[in-house]
């Protein structure tokens, strides 16, 4: 059996095992965090082996894994504040406030949007008008 | 030609369409990492939650579709290995037709739940439409990419036959294929085990 016939039926056995996780009774956060952590194992097996990841220059590995693993880190840093329900908290305090603060927040939220935006912008622009030799 | 030359043409070891396309693959993985994060507070912010998937059809089909698209990956895999015996066009039309299972299998579903439950983008019987616009827009757009890779496969088996792509153009579309396989390995647990009716 070769190395990647093995590395299918481990992945097909993570799969049941999740299947199974599915319907057992277990806390929302405690089941979607053992979720998480069985596909990102799934994922990792698949980018070392199926895509070779494994066998690749170390540099390969510095280029393209810091940019999804900063970007995973800040989207989920609220998430313990949503799974104890301040999300549906703070939406509702944001729907109940009047038409003037609610559109307070909307400008507030156009002003913190600009500044990336226009980073990119910027950063787009000049990537056009200089190609790389 | 020297070590260092081959060091300066080839700076991370990898020809540059494969680099091109680890690259894009980044950028895409991001797209849907955005989107299943999005989806994961929408689903831990909301008390109402639809959970309508039942054990049958649903989840046996979705556990069927991974089960479809993993192997895909291994007939993949074996297309970019089989390119000295010869046999890579057979395996990349196994791994077309496991896409093309894929798909039709998740229509399937899609149509039940569109019919049989009377879940839209817009609204659902649970009071809850954002269930809808998350499902269809996450298992949407993986769609998309799954008949994408099955075209682009088919470009691929065409032009290998007619020796006009060689061996790193099908590492190249395996590559993309893998990354198809892994972001369905995150929908099916978050999107549909998440949502299984209790």
């Amino acid at each position: 059996m070769t190395l990647f016939t093995r590395v299918w039926i481990f992945l097909l056995a993570l799969t049941a095992l999740e299947v199974f996780l599915a319907y057992i009774h277990t806390p929302l956060t405690v089941m979607l965090l053992a979720l998480l952590g069985l596909s990102t194992l799934k994922a990792v097996y698949i980018v070392a082996y199926f895509m070779h990841m494994k066998f690749e220059v170390r540099r390969l590995r510095w280029l393209l894994f810091p940019a999804p693993i900063v970007l995973l880190l800040s989207l989920l840093a609220l998430l313990p504040d949503a799974a104890r329900g301040q999300c549906v908290m703070c939406q509702r305090t944001a729907a109940a406030q009047d038409q003037a603060r609610r559109s307070s927040l909307n400008k507030a939220i156009a002003i913190m949007a600009a500044p990336p935006i226009l980073l990119m912008t910027g950063i787009l622009l000049r990537a056009r008008r200089r190609p790389t030799p | 030609m020297s070590a260092a030359a081959e060091v300066v043409a080839r700076p991370f070891g990898i020809p540059s369409k494969k680099l091109g396309m680890w690259l894009f693959i980044v950028s895409d993985a991001l797209t849907f990492a955005t989107l299943l994060i999005c989806y994961t507070y929408l689903r831990l912010g909301s008390d109402k939650w639809p959970a309508p998937f039942e054990f049958s059809p649903s989840i046996v089909f979705s556990s069927v579709m991974t089960l479809v698209l993993l192997t895909s990956s291994l007939t993949m895999v074996a297309a970019v290995h089989a390119t000295e015996t010869g046999k890579t066009i057979r395996w990349l039309l196994a791994t077309m037709f496991c896409g093309a299972a894929f798909v039709a299998l998740h229509l399937t579903e899609w149509t039940h739940l569109i019919r049989d439950m009377q879940v839209t983008p817009w609204s659902n019987p649970w009071g809850e439409p954002l269930f809808g616009a998350v499902f269809f827009g996450i298992t949407g757009l993986h769609m998309l990419h799954v008949t994408a890779g099955v075209i682009y496969l088919g470009i691929v088996a065409a032009g290998f036959g007619a020796r006009r792509f060689t061996r790193d153009d099908v590492e190249v579309a395996g590559l993309y294929w893998h990354f198809v396989d892994l972001v369905w390995m995150f929908v099916f647990p978050l999107v549909y085990l998440m949502a299984v009716k209790p």
